[in-house]
């Protein structure tokens, strides 16, 4: 049984226009220790899925159908103060994208890690705080830091600083929500760096949700694309990037020299993701697919296992 | 061809607006509300069944028979006054909105296009309004006029008025100078006045039509404070000046010992609804001039 | 955080000179106050009122003036009062304790009240209860102060005889102790501080429930959430806890307009206090009482700000300029 399950899930945002189905039928294991990458286009529902699991919806998202098994319990399921004491930042965590504003900027950073491990866990206050000074030591921040308010630290600093608060309560599991996007380009590097480098110390299980492949390349073991709510492809980094199966993902790599190359955004593609109030029928990629058949604006192809581990959601892959 | 195309510019965001506007139930509420009231104001008249100016009867009879409200300490029909008081009351708010408005916008264009040292002095001028407290201001400045008549009151009205607005339209002011079609204009060498006049003004125009509102409820309520404390034009009634007579000449105690609510109860509400109404259409028109504040609701 | 207070402080002290210096010249500008107040009085015999002149230094040219006027006004000097027959300084001092109380117990409950009715509201945005308390708030500001004194004077007072009608203690009055007298001062003052509180909460729960709306959008709040906090940590602790940096500067500036609801407050409930003082100064044409109470009044709103500045660069760990 994996770590994650994610069964069938539709998150569906109520508007004035009507309902913004931002994930629609999902279904994405991930195994314990491994580091999947979660790449698409902004706006494919990548966030949305994460928020999904860690119940964080805003007030008019809401699941609609499905459920997320997190070791074989579904917290779909579970009353939300149940979730809310004994799974969120406890047994999972998030770390959130652009962190200029992810801190209360009232309070000392160390206070605000303290906090996290006082919610949870039966500590003296100073332990907590002691506690926080050590994860600010481990994701490379001098301990000193701790006394600091949000507004006095560079973005990079920030950005250490939700990740130690990430790990304050020793979670098995931790999503990254475009950890690096708001940061320089060195200080990005020095970033994922520093998420690489504990994952492997802590043996984290680790949702890696990015529009820039070349990070999934860097850091992950596994991959999955979404496209426009669907979950169009999985696989590990090797099968996606080097025997992509679904034509949107071949666009994706097809930007990329190489693997290892340099970073490039993904723009390579013609035409626009569609409008998720009122998503093509069929396949939703077929208005932009350069392989487009008959059936594809028919049916919507299911997600098959084309290889071992490596599956696909698009017609040419079933006939074979 | 370009004043064409900011004609039908500006009919399409009339059109959407109204078309907001109309959706926003409230706001169609509160112009119901003033305009019943802008119409009381315009045909007191004909409305009024007696000329609230002279003695018509015995001083403080109670409510009902052919006084609707009864009569004041002066022998005049209470109800009558109500009416006519909407005239003193509304033109005093109207008249100051639009003086405020005036002077406000002038301010804070002037202060932010210019800055330095004419922004520094204009905004320090524009706190000290905004943190005196303002019916000791008027009391010293109608004291020093001398006396109280229609226009010493918009004048103090207003002095104490225009520092928020000013404020305002001071920060738009700034935000609007990096823009690139004023910087584009300063580049053909247009002149600061052509610049804050063509292209600084109408774009401060919405935000100020919003505030104009509000600053006629301010105008309204201060109006009607320093009217209760004996500092209104003593030959036009208004509301507040109703009740500057009601607590003072024999509101509380009648012909018999008595408190008059007839007496009491009308003006204030009349201000409050007057006020209601115009806080009403403000909100509507603050979400459309500011799409962010949709999301309050 | 030092530089920015001195700063502060210096500048509502030039605010405070400026109001000063407006004062004197807008009153030495038009009419000789001296003449219309005290020579107009019968009652005063012309040698007398020439040395009166010569004493208040009205003999001298107008810069000599100017520097007496800011000196002695520093000083406490502010003048004879012609209504009181005393100086200006004492009739205020013994008047200003009643407003300062007015004025500081109901900006402290109106607050209170405001941030948690504001708070509560912007939680549970949309929902009835968040509807209801944004329409009594609308109903509540649109009413004149004075007018929502009168009726609670009417309704209380006068039909159901529940309160006193006006004053501070029940006249002729020996108290046994001072639990009796803090019990007589209560029950007069419930009509008066209900009147001011209940406006200045409708006013600032809306102002409230916007600030805290704005900041429940923020991502600091997700931040809060995800680490499991409950609802009221993220509430009180994150959203709350923010919005009162805009609260404070608006409370700053509301102690000016209380003042006004104090004047009018004190008018109605005939309260012995230094709004009161400001209304009675007007009807008789005491100028240097009225120049007194200005001046205190004055005083009394910047020292406010001041206390506001200081309070938010507390509060504000990002104030360091």
């Amino acid at each position: 049984m994996p770590l994650l399950h994610i069964d069938h899930l539709k998150t569906y945002y109520k508007t004035l226009r009507g309902d913004v189905k931002a994930v629609d039928g999902v279904t994405l294991d991930v195994e314990k220790g491994e580091a999947l990458g979660l790449a698409g286009e902004s706006g494919c529902g990548k966030t949305t899925l994460a928020l999904s699991v860690i119940r964080l919806l805003p007030d008019n998202g809401r699941i609609v159908g499905g459920s997320v098994f997190f070791d074989s319990t579904d917290i779909t399921k579970l009353d939300s103060e149940t979730y809310r004491k004994e799974y969120r930042w406890k047994r999972m965590s998030m770390v959130f994208q652009g962190a200029m504003n992810a801190l209360t900027p009232v309070y000392r950073v160390g206070d605000q890690i303290a906090e996290a491990i006082l919610c949870h866990e039966e500590v003296e206050e100073d332990e907590a705080r002691g506690r926080a000074r050590e994860l600010l030591g481990l994701v490379g921040v001098d301990p000193e830091r701790a006394s600091s308010y949000p507004h006095e630290l560079s973005g990079g600093m920030r950005q250490r600083v939700m990740i130690a608060m990430a790990l304050a309560n020793n979670p098995e599991f931790i999503i990254a929500d475009e950890p690096i996007t708001a940061l320089d380009v060195i200080v990005q590097a020095q970033v994922l760096h520093v998420i690489n480098d504990l994952r492997r110390k802590l043996g984290l299980t680790m949702m890696l949700i990015t529009h820039d492949l070349s990070v999934i390349a860097e850091t992950c073991d596994g991959a999955a694309i979404m496209y426009a709510g669907k979950l169009v492809e999985r696989g590990t980094v090797i099968d996606i990037f080097k025997r992509p199966l679904h034509p949107y993902t071949q666009g994706l790599v097809g930007s990329f020299p190489s693997i290892r190359g340099a970073r490039k955004e993904m723009e390579s593609i013609p035409g626009s993701p569609p409008n998720l109030l009122q998503p093509p029928p069929g396949c939703r990629f077929h208005p932009r697919c350069p392989h487009a058949m008959d059936i594809c604006s028919r049916e919507e192809p299911p997600l098959v296992e084309v290889e071992p581990g490596h599956l696909a959601a698009c017609w040419l892959c079933e006939g074979g | 061809m370009a004043l064409k195309r900011r004609l039908t510019d500006w009919r399409n965001r009339l059109v959407s607006s109204a078309f907001i506007f109309r959706h926003n139930r409230a706001g169609v509420i509160g112009l119901v509300i003033v305009l019943f009231f802008i119409s009381m104001a315009i045909f007191a008249p004909f409305i009024a069944p007696f000329n609230p100016y002279e003695r018509i009867d015995r001083s403080l009879l109670p409510p009902g028979g052919v006084y609707l409200l009864g009569t004041n300490d002066m022998g005049q029909d209470i109800f009558s006054e109500l009416i006519w008081g909407a005239r003193v009351s509304l033109s005093i708010g109207f008249t100051v909105a639009l003086v405020v408005m005036f002077i406000g916008t002038t301010v804070g264009v002037v202060a932010g296009y210019t800055g330095g040292l004419v922004d520094e002095v204009l905004m320090r001028f524009a706190d000290i309004i905004l943190v005196l407290p303002s019916i000791p201001l008027m009391i010293l400045i109608a004291a020093i006029m001398g006396r109280h008549n229609f226009y010493v009151m918009i004048l103090a009205l207003s002095v104490v008025g225009w520092g928020g607005l000013a404020r305002m339209v001071r920060a738009v002011t700034l935000s609007l100078k990096e823009r690139t079609f004023v910087e584009a204009a300063r580049a053909l060498g247009a002149s600061g006045g052509h610049i804050m006049a063509k292209h600084i003004l109408p774009n401060t125009a919405p935000l100020i039509l919003s505030s104009v509102i509000y600053q006629a409820v301010g105008a309204m309520m201060a109006e009607a404070g320093l009217a209760f404390l004996g500092l209104g034009d003593p030959t036009a009634k208004s509301w507040g000046m109703m009740l500057h007579y009601a607590q003072t000449a024999g509101g509380w105690w009648g012909a018999n010992g008595n408190p008059m609510w007839n007496w009491i109860i009308p003006p204030g509400l009349c201000i409050a609804l007057v006020v209601l109404g115009l806080m009403l259409v403000g909100q509507a028109v603050e979400e459309i001039v500011n799409p962010r504040l949709r999301r309050r609701r | 955080m030092k530089a920015y207070l001195v700063k502060r402080a210096l500048s509502l002290f030039i605010t405070f000179l400026v109001v000063m210096s407006a004062i004197f010249f807008l009153a030495r500008s038009g009419a000789d106050p001296f003449a219309e107040f005290i020579e107009s009085d019968p009652r005063i015999p012309p040698e007398a009122v020439e040395r009166l002149r010569h004493r208040f230094g009205l003999d001298k040219p107008l810069w000599q003036q100017y520097l007496d006027f800011m000196v002695s006004m520093f000083q406490g000097e502010f003048g004879y009062s012609v209504t009181f027959r005393r100086p200006v300084f004492d009739v205020i001092m013994v008047r200003l304790p009643w407003t300062l109380m007015l004025l500081t117990t109901s900006i402290v409950i109106s607050t209170i009240g405001a941030v948690f009715l504001g708070a509560y509201a912007a939680w549970n945005r949309g929902k009835k209860i968040d509807l209801i308390g944004t329409n009594i708030s609308l109903f509540v500001r649109a009413l004149p102060h004075f007018w929502l004194g009168m009726v609670f004077l009417l309704v209380f007072g006068y039909y159901y005889r529940l309160f006193p009608l006006y004053g501070v203690k029940t006249s002729g009055i020996e108290y046994a102790n001072v639990f009796e007298q803090v019990k007589d001062l209560l029950w007069h003052l419930t009509l008066p501080l209900a009147t001011l509180i209940i406006r200045q909460i409708g006013m600032y729960t809306l102002y409230m429930r916007g600030e805290t709306l704005e900041v429940l959008g923020e991502d600091f709040i997700t931040t809060a959430k995800a680490k499991g906090l409950s609802d009221r940590t993220v509430l009180f602790r994150h959203a709350v806890r923010t919005s009162l940096l805009p609260m404070v500067t608006v409370t700053a500036l509301r102690f000016g307009f209380m003042v006004n609801g104090a004047i009018l407050t004190e008018t109605v409930f005939s309260l012995p206090g230094t709004g009161r003082l400001i209304y009675q100064a007007i009807t008789s044409g005491d100028f240097f009482l009225l120049q007194g109470a200005f001046f205190i009044t004055s005083i009394t709103v910047l020292i406010a700000n001041l206390v506001a500045d200081i309070l938010y660069s507390h509060l504000d760990p990002r104030v360091r300029y």
